[in-house]
């Protein structure tokens, strides 16, 4: 027999993830040491960051690119009003409902829409969202077309000014690092094989004996699950809920999709990078109107050209970056 | 025992007949070496064992069961494993991680995955780029890997594919010594190649395709030595 030891760590991901919890710890402290910008600012980084996570894991692993994501943003959002204002359920604990709920949901519309590949997928996904949306729309006690706000004897349930900000603050930033944290663990995982090879080639794996249909199918609705408790999550951001907002393609999915594809689609680190660049970009140019827009689309199409696999694949590539290593390093003792 | 058993297995596209009623039985332990021109249907007949295509009529049974509607990931659990003849590498991953995909998910009980993947490094001489990117290997490297990695999923049946093109006599060697390891160890093996040599020196039995049908099979000389076969592969009688 040969000897031989597997390392799955580098010294890089090891000063990255004492880092990343050094930096845990200070965000946690935030509500008192930053303002009420900050942390709106900061939680609203962190739904991008999440959902920009979690659209990866779909498209770029299994190659599902989805472009009707805000189904579940929507449906996460009005399942944690209605769980508030119809049964009385305390706010943060209507957030994983919500996400259980929508996982349930998504498991018939999966049976749907996979029976669709490619451009037809991406297109089937859009159109529920759309269906969603307007079944959103008629819901009356929700306010229809026009939406709901969350009436001030639930937002009390939230306490104070000082409270509510700091725990919908604290909430975003458990879910945008839980979401981190869950997709590199499962990508370190067995499953993590699986979806790594998948995104590689989909004929070898299916050949080297992975189940491609039923890996993807589980990915869907656990995706699915995870966008609502962030939808969840905007809502009580927002503290309110309308079908056009809740299921907008262009907040959720489109600038989620911008979002990956300028970082790096296909790995942990490119939504991380792309979320920061996304964000420098909104602040320093939001006064531009609709010539950002133009910018953001340019830039997009540039990096699309000159670095196909995004700012953090460029680099990876080219340096041997790895900041969240999933891989394994095989040494034989000999 | 027969372990796979092709029963009048046809698939055409279109007008085309890529597979015209071919029938075969392969003996548990047996080699088999498979010839024929290029766009004789070799290929497209280890697609129809692997289950990467279906057949438009026929049967596929393997162990004594009917997998003809099986896909190739149930196909591979059940012990049919295949390398491909275009390399399909998974060029994110290294070689180890390549090779780990399928000690981990081809095997029905994935004991010691890395023990699994670890000895076929060895087996197949891949120890050295282990921790390199299957994107930076070379063409002869991949094909290297496109075996490793179906060697991995512990078969019963491997099928290869035109994997010992482009070597050096002495790179040909080790690859022969590898397949009759793996052959030692009770794995039974088809096998299409166009280096009728280093066939010669392995197969127990020879099948040739041309135009989607059997035109033989048999024991080596034999079927080297028959008149059909001599006019598909070095053409017509009159100019050998």
């Amino acid at each position: 027999m040969m000897q031989f030891t597997i390392s799955r760590a580098t010294i890089t991901s090891r000063i990255a993830g004492v880092f990343a919890l050094l930096l845990l710890a200070v965000l946690a402290a935030a509500p008192w040491w930053a303002s009420s910008s900050f942390l709106h600012l900061a939680g609203e980084f962190a739904v991008y960051l999440a959902l920009a996570t979690l659209w990866n894991l779909l498209a770029g692993y299994t190659g599902l690119v989805s472009v009707g994501q805000q189904a579940y943003v929507g449906l996460g959002g009005y399942i944690t009003f209605s769980l508030a204002l119809f049964l009385g359920v305390h706010p943060l604990l209507a957030i994983p409902l919500a996400g259980l709920v929508a996982a349930l949901v998504a498991i018939p519309v999966a049976s749907l829409v996979f029976r669709l590949a490619g451009a037809y997928f991406a297109i089937g996904t859009w159109v529920m969202a759309e269906v969603f949306r307007l079944i959103a729309a008629q819901a009356t006690a929700l306010g229809g077309g026009s939406g709901i706000s969350l009436p001030a004897t639930v937002t009390k349930e939230l306490g104070g000014k000082w409270l509510r900000e700091a725990s919908i603050f604290w909430l975003a930033l458990a879910l945008g690092a839980g979401c981190l944290a869950l997709v590199y663990l499962l990508l370190r995982s067995r499953i993590g094989l699986a979806l790594t090879a998948i995104r590689d080639s989909e004929v070898a794996s299916t050949s080297l004996g992975i189940r491609i249909g039923r890996v993807k199918h589980v990915l869907y609705v656990l995706v699915a699950g995870l966008t609502a408790m962030i939808g969840a999550l905007i809502s009580l951001q927002k503290l309110r809920v309308s079908p056009d907002a809740a299921f907008s393609v262009n907040d959720w999915t489109a600038f989620v999709i911008f979002i990956v594809v300028i970082g790096g689609i296909g790995t942990i680190e490119g939504p991380i990078i792309g979320t920061i660049v996304y964000f420098l970009l909104r602040e320093f140019l939001a006064d531009f109107g609709t010539l950002y827009l133009l910018f953001l689309g340019t830039l997009a199409i540039v990096v699309m050209l000159a670095a196909p696999k995004g700012l953090w694949g460029y680099a990876a590539e080219r340096f041997g970056w790895s900041l969240f290593p999933v891989g394994y390093r095989i040494h034989f003792k000999d | 025992m027969t372990l796979l058993s092709l029963e009048n297995l046809s698939k055409s596209y279109g007008a085309l007949k890529v597979t015209d009623d071919i029938s075969l039985r392969v003996a548990q332990g047996e080699i088999v070496g498979i010839l024929g021109p290029n766009g004789a249907g070799k290929t497209t007949l280890f697609n129809l064992v692997a289950g990467t295509v279906q057949p438009n009529a026929g049967r596929v049974v393997f162990a004594g069961q009917d997998v003809t509607r099986f896909d190739a990931s149930t196909r591979c659990r059940m012990g049919i494993s295949r390398s491909f003849q275009i390399p399909h590498p998974f060029n994110g991953m290294t070689v180890f991680e390549n090779i780990l995909v399928g000690a981990t998910f081809g095997r029905p009980n994935a004991t010691a995955p890395h023990a699994r993947a670890a000895e076929v490094l060895r087996l197949t001489g891949l120890a050295k780029r282990a921790n390199d990117r299957a994107g930076s290997l070379t063409l002869l490297e991949r094909k290297r890997l496109e075996m490793a990695r179906a060697l991995a999923t512990d078969p019963a049946l491997l099928l290869l594919d035109e994997i010992a093109g482009g070597l050096t006599e002495r790179e040909c060697q080790a690859l022969l010594d590898a397949v009759r390891e793996v052959h030692a160890t009770g794995v039974t093996i088809v096998w299409i190649e166009h280096v009728v040599h280093a066939l010669l020196s392995v197969a127990q039995r020879l099948v040739v395709v041309d135009f989607g049908v059997k035109i033989a099979d048999g024991p080596p000389a034999e079927v080297l030595a028959s008149k059909d076969v001599r006019s598909v592969y070095m053409g017509a009688e009159e100019h050998v």
